[in-house]
């Protein structure tokens, strides 16, 4: 799956630090706490790595997917995937300020996801001078077989795994986020990347 | 006397990119590293005047080499160069010894200012 | 063209709401869509606080939302599902009972003033009344279709293959808490024979009657199933051997002291019952327990119809044995 040159692979790793470093600092102080970051691991994964993430891993603890799509100036475009844990986000959950009983888990969900794609794919638009929007971010858990299905068909042609590892103070907070890239969002993403290596 | 420069990081990029917003008057042979061990292996064999430093690398990370330079106790001026910019890293890298801190991507202004006010230029 | 008159009619007349906060949750702004159904002119509260104008607002709830979006930067979404409305604004459906109030999607954005980097928040309201409608009536249906699925279409109690899911999963249950359970499979007697008499649609009639009449003799928690053509199952959660034993037999009783009106006759239907409980100490799945109740089925049959027998080891010997005497 060659779809990025090794320049344009290292270029694109390089955005994303920075887009991880800016993002943690965003959330840092909107929480009001350390955050420690770990270089975002990227890879570009198939259909089949995708389909391994939504495998529980035990039975009582389903993996949460959320998904949100984003579009910006440029072209530049496409799905964000986030697999995580519901433990693991009540945590995160209860620094943001929901109340502990918080029935409503699907807007908890929601809401930390969009927080953490918004503020990543931000600070790698900015890089990439494509200023996003974004649709609203849906539970897909709950369809587990339309998401098989999304993932199976081949509407889009890359896509980019990138593990994002937040240790906030005294717990770890652990998601995958995979960013879903149809042709015309990968094709902006390689001119856009190549620019930025022949400026330098 | 010519000043030898050494920017340490892992990505062609970033390397590039703080080499091309060096300012034009800063009259140093600038050499590379891609990680720490690379950059302490230069280090032990010759005089280098300033180090571009990031701080999350594979092998060695950034941490790491400013440990070593004060262990070392060696002269080299450390710029951290790095995407991580939250304050207790800040306040960290400075304990360690650290001249400056810049936030990624690098700013030429920015590093100009360090540079001249450090004498460096 | 010059462009940018359209700006403030397009935003008057966009059949989505648009109201723009200060930092400090002050109204900047609203469009028309707001106004008309909010009934109340800009101009008198602008400036005031948005928890002022629109009473009932989740105050803490959206303080949260509006904090990170000024915050982070970034935009946050409320979703109707989640939450119905936000704003409590009247909707032009007035006929649909759904809701007395506007559904709505609203996303929350954030703006930048261009001159003087203020920060402001804009919330944008869409109508979702008429998505929400549609989308309680194809759950309607799902659940018609679901119901539809599970069923019998004669008899109107659970189908085979919904019946056996029951059954595998109060077996998993009744293993992970230790708590008993066990099954009864019976069979009405001579059905071939009342074909004979009735017709197909005298059988179908017992089989229908019959159904509801020992549904409404069991417990909620029982789950009664037609496992095929006359022979029926019930599983019995947390009821043991001896427990489910009483059952069977009154049932049996029952149902032979339960004549059924067919065409001015009376139909006296009986049936045979097996027993069998789900051992603890055996992992026994689905097709082990059924096998140990139909047999004891078998049995009952054997032994003159009409009457329920119990599981036990010995009967296996004493199948094999008369079945070695028969040959």
């Amino acid at each position: 799956m060659a779809m990025l040159s090794a320049d344009q692979q290292d270029a694109l790793q390089e955005l994303m630090n920075v887009a991880m470093g800016m993002a943690s600092d965003q959330l840092a102080r909107y929480l009001n706490t350390l955050v420690h970051l770990q270089v975002p691991a990227i890879r570009l994964v198939q259909p089949s790595d995708l389909l391994a993430q939504l495998e529980p891993d035990d039975a009582e603890h389903q993996r949460q997917v959320v998904s949100q799509g984003f579009i910006g100036d440029a072209g530049f475009q496409g799905e964000a995937v986030l697999f995580y844990q519901l433990s693991n986000a009540r945590q995160l959950a209860t620094m943001l300020g929901y109340p502990a009983d918080d029935a409503n888990d699907a807007e908890m969900l929601t809401d930390i996801s969009s927080i953490l794609t918004t503020t990543f794919l931000n600070s790698l638009g900015g890089q990439l001078s494509a200023q996003l929007s974004y649709s609203a971010p849906r539970l897909l858990s709950d369809q587990q077989e339309l998401l098989v299905q999304r993932i199976e068909t081949p509407g889009w042609r890359a896509a980019l795994q990138v593990s994002i590892h937040y240790q906030v103070i005294d717990y770890a907070f652990q998601c995958e986020m995979v960013l879903l890239i149809p042709e015309l969002g990968l094709q902006t993403l390689q001119q856009r990347l190549d620019a930025i290596l022949l400026e330098y | 006397m010519s000043l030898t420069a050494l920017i340490c990081d892992d990505s062609v990029l970033a390397r590039k990119q703080v080499k091309k917003s060096l300012p034009e008057n800063f009259a140093a042979t600038v050499l590379t590293a891609s990680n720490g061990q690379e950059a302490l292996d230069i280090l032990s064999t010759q005089e280098i005047g300033v180090v571009f430093l990031d701080l999350t690398m594979p092998e060695l990370d950034g941490i790491g080499v400013l440990e070593a330079i004060k262990a070392r106790q060696l002269k080299s001026c450390v710029i951290v160069i790095s995407a991580d910019i939250q304050p207790e890293m800040q306040k960290r890298v400075a304990e360690l010894g650290a001249l400056a801190f810049i936030q990624k991507p690098v700013n030429p202004d920015k590093l100009n200012q360090i540079l001249s006010q450090y004498g460096l230029i | 063209m010059d462009a940018q008159w359209l700006a403030m009619p397009i935003l008057q007349q966009l059949n989505s709401g648009v109201l723009v906060l200060s930092t400090d949750y002050h109204i900047c702004f609203y469009n028309q869509f707001i106004e008309r159904r909010l009934g109340v002119p800009l101009a008198e509260v602008r400036h005031k606080s948005v928890f002022d104008v629109f009473t009932d607002l989740p105050e803490a709830w959206l303080k949260r939302k509006l904090d990170s979006v000024v915050a982070l930067n970034a935009p946050v979404f409320s979703s109707w599902e989640q939450r119905p409305y936000v704003l409590k604004l009247p909707h032009l459906r007035p006929i649909s009972n759904v809701s007395d109030y506007m559904i709505q999607n609203c996303s929350m954005l954030p703006l930048l003033h261009p001159h003087t980097g203020e920060t402001f928040v804009c919330l944008l309201i869409e109508d979702a009344t008429d998505v929400s409608l549609y989308q309680q009536e194809l759950q309607r249906n799902m659940q018609a279709l679901q119901q539809a699925n599970r069923m019998d279409g004669l008899t109107q109690v659970f189908n085979r293959s919904y019946w056996e899911q029951l059954l595998n999963a109060e077996i998993l249950r009744a293993r992970r808490y230790h708590q008993p359970l066990s099954l009864i499979l019976f069979d009405l007697d001579k059905f071939k024979q009342l074909n004979d008499i009735y017709g197909h649609q005298g059988g179908d009639y017992v089989l229908v009657e019959l159904s509801a009449f020992i549904q409404s003799l069991l417990r909620e928690s029982d789950l009664l199933g037609r496992y095929g053509g006359e022979e029926f199952g019930i599983i019995l959660p947390n009821t043991g051997q001896q427990g489910a034993s009483e059952v069977a037999k009154r049932i049996c009783r029952q149902v032979a002291a339960h004549p059924l009106h067919y065409q001015q006759q009376d139909i006296r239907a009986t049936i045979s019952l097996g027993v069998a409980e789900l051992n603890p100490h055996r992992q026994q799945d689905v097709h082990d327990l059924v096998q140990c109740a139909d047999l004891a089925l078998y049995l009952s049959k054997r032994e003159g119809r009409n009457r329920s027998t119990s599981y036990r080891d010995e009967l296996r010997h004493y199948l094999q044995k008369i079945t070695e005497s028969a040959h």
